[in-house]
C-alpha cells in the first residue's frame, strides 16, 4: 500500500468511520423486512458515532504546543511561499510556474509531515523562486496526496469539533431509536450520519471550496431531514424554509469566496491570510463569508428560519443541529477570523460582530420570553446562545490591529462553551422530544405536572435548564463565566453587561418551564410517560456530564486550550 | 490584422485574460448578430399564411394536449433526480480520464478512487431500486 495514501487517510479517519458505517447501515437496512423495528440498526449507528468520537481524540497530538508550532509554521511557510505576489495578476502570471517550483513545494510539504525535516522545511529556499497562488492545483499534478495536504488538516482544533460532532450525533441517534416510523429509522439514522461527515469536512478545511464541500454535504441530509415528517404541514414548512434560506446562505458564502479568488487567485485562507489587504473587494467578500456562516449559527437578524425550522423539523435532528451546526459554524468563523491578514483590519468587521452579537442576545431572550413552544423557545434561546459565544469571537480580534491570538483565553472558551453546550442542549431536545411523542405536543402545557409524570426526566431537564440559564455549579456556567471573562480583558465592557443582564432574564422563561412541571398539575388523564432505556441512559449520562464539568471544569478547559493553541501561528 | 487574429497571436501573457475577455465578448456579439440577421431574413422572405394548427404550441411533433399548468406526478421528479445524479457523475469522470495518463505511478490509486466513487453511487442505485423508487406503482 502506498503511504503517501495512508497519509491522506489519516486525515480524514473520523470522516471514514463514519461514511462506511453509514453506508453498512443502509446496506443492513436493505435487508430487513417493511416490518422490522430497527431499533438495534439506530443503535449500532450510535455505536459507529462513538467510535468515530474515539478515533478524533486518538488522533489528538499530545505533543507540546511548542512542537506544533514549528510543524505548523513548515506548513503554513510552504503555502505561503507559493503565494508571495498575491495580487489581482496572479492569475496571469499562473502560466510561469516550473516543473521545479512546484516540486519544491511539494518536497516542502513532504518534509513538513516529518519531524526530523521540519527545519529545513521551516526555511526558504536559497534561490526564493517565486510561486504564485495558483501554483498548488498545479503542483497537485506531479503527486496526488499534495492537494489533500493543501486542502485539509487534523489539527487538535479540527479534531475537538470533530470529536463534538461525533458525540452529538451519537446522542441524537440514541433519542431516535423509538422515531415514529420504523421503516425509515435506517435512513433517518444514515442521513444524520452523512450530515455529521459533511461538518467534519468543514471544520478539516483550510480552503474556502472545500468548507463549502463539507457545509452542502451538511446542508442537503439536513434540508432532508427536516422535512422528514412528510405528513405533518408543520415539517413541509420548516423543511421549505431551511432550503431556501439555507442555499441562499450558501450562495452568498459562494459569492464571496469568488471575489476572494478575484483578489487573489485562490480561494486557500493561508494565501489569503497572507495577502488581505485592506482593499474594498476583500472587505466586501469577507464580509459576504462572515454573514453567510452567521445564518448557520442562527445570529440576530439572521435567526428568522430557526424557530419554524425547530419547531417542524424531528427532535432529533434539531438537537443534533442546533448543538452539532452551531458549532461548526463557529468554527468556520474562527477559522476564517484567525488568519492574520483579516485580523489586520479587524477594527472594520469587529463592528459587525459586536452589533449581530448584542442583538442575538437581546432578541434571543426577549422573544424566548413569549414563546408557547418549548421548542420555539428553545430556538430563542439557542439564539441567544450564539450571542454569548460571538462574545468569545469579538474577544479574539485586536482592536490595536497587531497580531491576534497571543492571548488563547478567548478562543478556549468558544470551544469549551460549544462542547458544554452540545451536551445540555442536545440534553434538553431530548426531554421535549420524549414528551412530545408521549403527550402528542411540545406546547409548555405539555409539561405540567411533569413532577408526577416523570420525576427522574422533569428533574433532568430542570438541571439542563438551569445550566443553558448559567447557574454555578453546572456546565452552563463555567461556559458563559469563560466567555464574559475574555471579554471583559478585552474590554468589551457594554457588549459583557448586556450577556450578563440578559443571562438574568434568560431565567424567567426557563423557570416558566420548570414551574409548569413542579407546580402546576398534571392535565386531566395524562399518563405517566414511559422512557425508553437508551434514551433513559443517554439523558443520565448526559445530566451526569453537565453537573460534572460545573464542578471540574478542569479536563475540558486543558482539551479546549490545548485546541485552541494548535490554531496560533 | 483582424481582432480575432490578435487574440491567436499574441504571446504576451500578462494580457490573455484581456484577450480572453475581448474574444468571448467577439463570439457574443457574433451570435447575438447571426440571431438577428436569420430572423429579418426570414420576416422578409417567408410568405404569411396563419392557420390554427400552425398556432398551436409546437411540442416535438405530437399534438399538444392540455395546458401547461399542470401538475406533474411527484414520481417524475425521483426520476429526474437520479438522471441528474448520473448524469454530475459523467461530467466527474472527465476531469479524471483527463489527468489518468499524466499521473505516472499513481494509476493504480486513482484507477481505485474513482471505483469508490462510482461503487457509492451504484450502491444509491440499488438502494432506490430496492426501496421502490423505480416502480410506477
Amino acid at each position: 500500500m502506498n503511504v503517501e495514501y495512508l497519509a491522506i487517510a489519516k486525515l480524514f479517519l473520523p470522516e471514514i468511520v463514519l461514511t462506511v458505517g453509514a453506508l453498512l447501515l443502509l446496506g443492513i437496512d436493505l435487508c430487513l423486512g417493511k416490518r422490522d423495528t430497527r431499533r438495534a440498526l439506530v443503535l449500532l449507528g450510535a455505536v459507529i458515532s462513538l467510535a468515530a468520537a474515539c478515533v478524533a481524540l486518538l488522533q489528538w497530538d499530545w505533543r507540546p504546543a511548542e512542537a506544533q508550532y514549528v510543524r505548523q509554521a513548515a506548513v503554513t511557510s510552504a503555502v505561503q511561499r507559493m503565494a508571495p505576489a498575491v495580487g489581482r495578476d496572479a492569475l496571469t502570471h499562473a502560466a510561469r510556474i516550473s516543473e521545479r517550483d512546484a516540486r519544491a513545494v511539494t518536497t516542502a510539504y513532504k518534509a513538513a509531515r516529518h519531524d526530523s525535516l521540519v527545519e529545513s522545511a521551516a526555511t526558504p529556499p536559497a534561490d526564493g523562486a517565486p510561486v504564485m497562488g495558483i501554483a498548488p492545483y498545479d503542483a497537485g499534478l506531479s503527486s496526488p496526496s499534495f492537494s489533500a495536504w493543501w486542502l485539509f488538516t487534523a489539527d487538535n482544533f479540527a479534531l475537538i469539533f470533530k470529536a463534538i460532532f461525533a458525540l452529538a450525533l451519537a446522542l441524537a441517534l440514541l433519542l431516535s431509536t423509538r422515531f415514529p416510523v420504523a421503516r425509515y429509522r435506517g435512513e433517518f439514522a444514515a442521513l444524520l450520519m452523512f450530515a455529521a461527515v459533511g461538518l467534519m469536512v468543514m471544520v478539516g478545511s483550510l480552503d474556502l471550496v472545500g468548507i463549502f464541500l463539507g457545509l452542502e454535504l451538511a446542508s442537503l441530509c439536513c434540508y432532508a431531514l427536516a422535512a422528514w415528517h412528510k405528513q405533518d404541514a408543520r415539517s413541509a414548512e420548516a423543511g421549505t424554509k431551511y432550503l431556501l434560506l439555507g442555499s441562499l446562505a450558501s450562495a452568498i458564502f459562494i459569492y464571496g469566496a469568488s471575489l476572494f479568488f478575484v483578489e487573489y487567485g485562490s480561494t486557500h485562507l493561508h494565501v489569503l491570510a497572507h495577502g488581505a489587504a485592506q482593499s474594498p473587494l476583500t472587505l466586501v467578500a469577507l464580509l459576504m463569508v462572515l454573514v453567510s456562516f452567521l445564518f448557520k449559527v442562527a445570529g440576530a437578524p439572521f435567526h428568522l428560519w430557526a424557530p419554524d425550522v425547530y419547531q417542524g423539523a424531528p427532535t432529533a435532528m434539531v438537537a443534533f443541529l442546533s448543538t452539532a451546526g452551531k458549532a461548526a459554524g463557529f468554527a468556520v468563523l474562527v477559522r476564517v477570523l484567525s488568519a492574520h491578514g483579516f485580523q489586520a483590519f479587524s477594527e472594520k468587521w469587529l463592528l459587525l460582530f459586536i452589533g449581530v452579537a448584542a442583538l442575538s442576545i437581546l432578541i434571543g431572550n426577549l422573544v424566548a420570553i413569549h414563546q408557547n413552544n418549548v421548542k420555539r423557545l428553545l430556538a430563542y434561546s439557542g439564539v441567544a446562545q450564539a450571542g454569548y459565544v460571538l462574545i468569545g469571537l469579538v474577544a479574539m480580534a485586536d482592536p490595536a490591529g497587531g497580531t491576534l491570538l497571543n492571548e488563547a483565553l478567548p478562543l478556549t472558551a468558544v470551544i469549551f462553551y460549544l462542547a458544554a453546550y452540545m451536551v445540555m442542549n442536545i440534553g434538553a431536545f431530548a426531554v421535549v422530544g420524549i414528551v412530545g411523542r408521549e403527550s402528542g405536543g411540545e406546547e409548555l402545557s405539555a409539561f405540567a405536572g411533569l413532577r408526577a409524570r416523570a420525576p427522574v426526566l422533569a428533574f433532568a431537564f430542570t438541571l439542563l435548564l438551569l445550566s443553558l440559564g448559567g447557574i454555578p455549579l453546572l456546565s452552563g456556567f463555567v461556559g458563559k463565566w469563560y466567555l464574559f471573562l475574555a471579554g471583559v480583558y478585552q474590554g468589551q465592557y457594554l457588549l459583557v453587561l448586556i450577556g450578563t443582564t440578559m443571562s438574568v432574564v434568560s431565567m424567567y422563561y426557563y423557570l416558566l418551564v420548570i414551574k409548569q412541571m413542579y407546580i402546576l398539575p398534571a392535565a386531566d388523564g395524562a399518563q405517566p410517560i414511559r422512557v425508553g432505556a437508551l434514551a433513559a441512559a443517554g439523558l443520565a449520562a448526559i445530566t451526569l456530564v453537565t453537573v460534572a464539568i460545573g464542578i471540574y471544569p478542569g479536563p475540558l478547559y486543558t482539551l479546549a486550550q490545548a485546541a485552541a493553541k494548535s490554531l496560533m501561528p | 490584422m483582424t481582432l480575432v487574429d490578435t487574440v491567436i497571436s499574441r504571446g504576451n501573457i500578462e494580457s490573455t485574460m484581456t484577450n480572453q475577455a475581448i474574444s468571448i465578448a467577439v463570439f457574443f456579439g457574433l451570435g447575438l448578430l447571426f440571431w438577428m440577421v436569420a430572423l429579418a431574413a426570414s420576416h422578409l422572405v417567408r410568405p404569411r399564411r396563419p392557420s390554427a394548427a400552425k398556432e398551436a404550441t409546437y411540442e416535438c411533433g405530437t399534438v399538444p394536449v392540455g395546458r401547461a399548468w399542470y401538475q406533474v406526478h411527484v414520481r417524475y421528479y425521483i426520476y429526474a433526480l437520479l438522471f441528474v445524479l448520473f448524469d454530475v457523475e459523467v461530467a466527474f469522470l472527465y476531469p479524471w480520464a483527463a489527468i489518468f495518463r499524466r499521473l505516472d505511478g499513481f494509476t493504480l490509486f486513482l484507477l481505485i478512487d474513482v471505483l469508490i466513487f462510482l461503487l457509492i453511487l451504484v450502491f444509491g442505485l440499488v438502494y432506490a431500486w430496492r426501496k421502490g423508487a423505480l416502480e410506477w406503482e
